[in-house]
């Protein structure tokens, strides 16, 4: 069984970088999920990038991201 | 403005017609949760999301949801093509082609015609990428029904393709949203 502390994508404390403005070089950090996450609001796990599959396996698959395979 | 690519985002290669699978498949040509419908509501609804990523995660679905629907048709086509009308009235797919012949028209598979009320765009971002998120479980859902029903593998393939791709625009309207939530919550983006 996967240690879920060390998988990226489901640890909630990993901050992945979001680039928000190209103009200021203003970044928002976005973490896996959110810090405080408030009440009647929908979240979900932010996406980190760990490896993408071969192109062929990817095209069969749907996608080149292993962890988005469901 | 778009290129155009002489080719489908996976390869479509039907060699037998299946005239009652092509009517099932055809709702998510022109149904209630088919890829028409995606792909004009998040063209449309790019316009007044608050940041950059978010613009161009809704262009580039909405442009994909192109290709898909070019996907659906091409299947529709290859399991119609030539297939006699006798054939047709016998398998009970007559009524369709009593309207269209063996034409890829937008609608369901029980024929009602595309309409833009399959689709929502508001100026509000919240409630455009929360109604997005079940778009795309519910052509998840429907692609299951199908995959369901088929049985040939070159029916099978593309739709298994397809409805991975939904869960992938989950993900990516999932992000769209966090990144809204992120920057109206900081207020720092302005």
């Amino acid at each position: 069984m996967e240690n879920p502390n060390l998988n990226p994508n489901l640890n909630p404390n990993v901050v992945s970088i979001y680039a928000g403005n190209n103009c200021t070089g203003e970044v928002t950090l976005i973490p896996v999920m959110p810090m405080r996450p408030e009440l009647a609001q929908a979240y979900i796990p932010y996406q980190i990038y760990s490896r993408i599959m071969p192109a062929q396996e990817a095209l069969k698959k749907g996608t080149v991201f292993p962890e988005l395979v469901k | 403005m778009w290129l155009y690519e002489k080719k489908t985002q996976y390869p479509i290669n039907i060699k037998k017609p299946d005239p009652r699978m092509a009517m099932n498949i055809l709702t998510q040509y022109g149904g209630p949760n088919g890829e028409l419908a995606a792909s004009l509501r998040y063209l449309s609804q790019r316009f007044s999301m608050p940041t950059k990523e978010t613009k161009a995660i809704l262009n580039d679905i909405g442009t994909e949801e192109l290709a898909h629907l070019e996907m659906i048709g091409t299947m529709v086509h290859q399991l119609m093509d030539k297939v006699p009308p006798k054939e047709l009235e016998r398998l009970h797919v007559d009524t369709l082609y009593a309207v269209h012949g063996r034409a890829v028209y937008p609608s369901d598979s029980n024929g009602v015609p595309f309409t833009a009320a399959y689709i929502e765009s508001m100026e509000d971002p919240i409630a455009n990428l929360n109604e997005n998120l079940a778009a795309e479980q519910k052509a998840r859902a429907t692609y299951e029904y199908l995959i369901r029903m088929a049985d040939d593998p070159d029916v099978i393939d593309p739709l298994r393709f397809l409805r991975e791709r939904e869960v992938v625009h989950y993900q990516r309207f999932g992000e769209a949203l966090r990144i809204v939530q992120e920057v109206m919550g900081s207020k720092k983006f302005y």
